[in-house]
């Protein structure tokens, strides 16, 4: 199996920058989710919202310290996997001229002003929007420089890419807040007005992910041989299987736990909860795939 | 509502971006060939070592292990982007198993690195 070989060649330094690149994107993909979440539910209960701009802000600054700590491990990989290169100028700075720094410098920035959503929403509304709405899109630009959507058709690969983002930082944004919100008495009418709202945007931001996804993977692989042939192919196949699982939790929420939440039943709060515990979960497991495809493995050497 | 006739037109301009750019877009760029080939074996000392590419690559580690552990190698080419990379031997290899480990920067940013053996006879 390709993806075993794959694997079976990965030393502990190459784990440390798997497991610090999937900090990195969940770190950045909360702090944009956050964002937009609040953006997309203006109306959320004080309690809630404050806490969505808390998890924000923290998350930010959790993927400021790993993208830092991203660039002397990549020196040290460069070097032969070793302390002494993650140490050596010649490699930090030729990292950080790369692409790598490009990101490093854009998410960085990005980060920062994401801080803004902190801003009191009633005394300054707009401008933390503003400013917290420019992070994220920082932080989409940095998630582009590395990887094959630098390439031609760079316009179209990256836009897919940043489409993609998007729909998947709102959904991992909104998981924190909708735990909280379904801990509220069933049947409390803030809780139900945002859970049947969110219902109905994520179905449109769900097709957006899925969609931007294949799209991208089709254009990246450039067939159906590939994805069954190569290393990076299986790994694609494994994440598409824990988003497919995520997919029907997703579904289970809306048509069944939601519905019964509004009714008030007794049980309800706790089956949805759990429910979105485990969503929580499986959003872990598919960002550490993403970070061994993008780490390990490439469309073109598989 | 969506209409069928909106929904087939979506679908035939899906299909279409897909046939568009069926063939592999180029990542970074990859191995081309390796001096000795890759598995081969060669009579005496070989007179370079080396591994050329598809594209520019910044080569930042290339060792040469044998029977004797880390062979000493003669100019080695600095980091800079480079499509060809070769070094020669600073002594005689003596006969045996050798090993090529190489780490390289691309130009998307990825970090590339590779292997490739040589078997040195009398
Ligand atoms: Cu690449």
């Amino acid at each position: 199996m390709a993806w075993l070989s794959a694997l079976a060649g990965v030393d502990a330094w190459t784990v440390a920058m798997i497991l610090v690149a999937a900090g990195f994107y969940a770190g950045a993909l909360l702090a944009a989710g956050a964002v937009l979440f609040r953006l997309a539910f203006p109306d959320l209960p004080d309690p809630e919202r404050r806490a969505a701009s808390r998890t924000g802000a923290i998350a930010a600054w959790a993927a400021i310290v790993l993208a830092v700590i991203e660039w002397p491990l990549q020196a040290g990989y460069l070097g032969g996997g070793n302390g002494a290169a993650a140490v050596d100028p010649m490699l930090l700075g030729m990292v950080f001229e790369g692409a790598q720094g490009t990101q490093l410098i854009l998410a960085v920035s990005g980060l920062l002003l994401v801080q803004a959503i902190l801003l009191d929403a009633r005394r300054l509304p707009g401008l933390g929007h503003g400013l917290s709405l420019g992070g994220v899109l920082l932080v989409m630009l940095a998630l582009v420089q590395v990887g094959h959507t630098v390439d031609e058709p760079r316009w179209l690969l990256g836009g897919l890419l940043v489409l993609h983002l998007l729909a998947a930082a709102f959904w991992i944004g909104s998981l924190w807040p909708l735990y909280r919100l379904a801990g509220h008495p069933a049947g409390g009418a803030d809780a139900v007005r945002i859970l049947d709202r969110f219902g109905r945007v994520a179905v449109f931001g769900v097709g957006l992910l899925v969609l931007a996804g294949v799209v991208l993977a089709a254009l990246l692989l450039g067939g159906v041989t590939p994805l069954l042939t190569t290393g990076y192919g299986q790994f694609l196949i494994g994440k598409v299987l824990i988003v497919a699982l995520l997919l029907l939790l997703a579904a289970s929420n809306k048509w069944r736990l939601v519905p019964a939440f509004e009714r008030g039943e007794p049980r309800a709060p706790q089956r949805l909860r759990r429910s979105i515990a485990m969503e929580i979960g499986l959003v872990g497991l598919v960002l550490l795939v993403t970070a061994i495809l993008t780490t390990v493995s490439s469309p073109a050497n598989g | 509502m969506m209409t069928i006739r909106t929904r087939n037109t979506l679908r035939s301009a899906l299909a279409a971006l897909l046939l568009a750019v069926a063939a592999p877009l180029l990542a970074h760029e990859g191995e081309m060939g390796h001096v000795p080939e890759d598995g081969s074996t060669v009579q005496g000392t070989p007179e370079e070592i080396g591994i050329h590419f598809d594209g520019a690559m910044r080569i930042t580690q290339f060792d040469v292990i044998g029977p004797r552990g880390r062979v000493s190698l003669e100019d080695q080419p600095g980091n800079d982007p480079t499509e060809e990379y070769h070094v020669r031997p600073a002594g005689d290899l003596e006969p045996g198993r050798y090993e090529v480990r190489w780490r390289g920067l691309a130009r998307d940013g990825h970090m590339m690195s590779g292997t490739f053996r040589f078997t040195v006879e009398d």
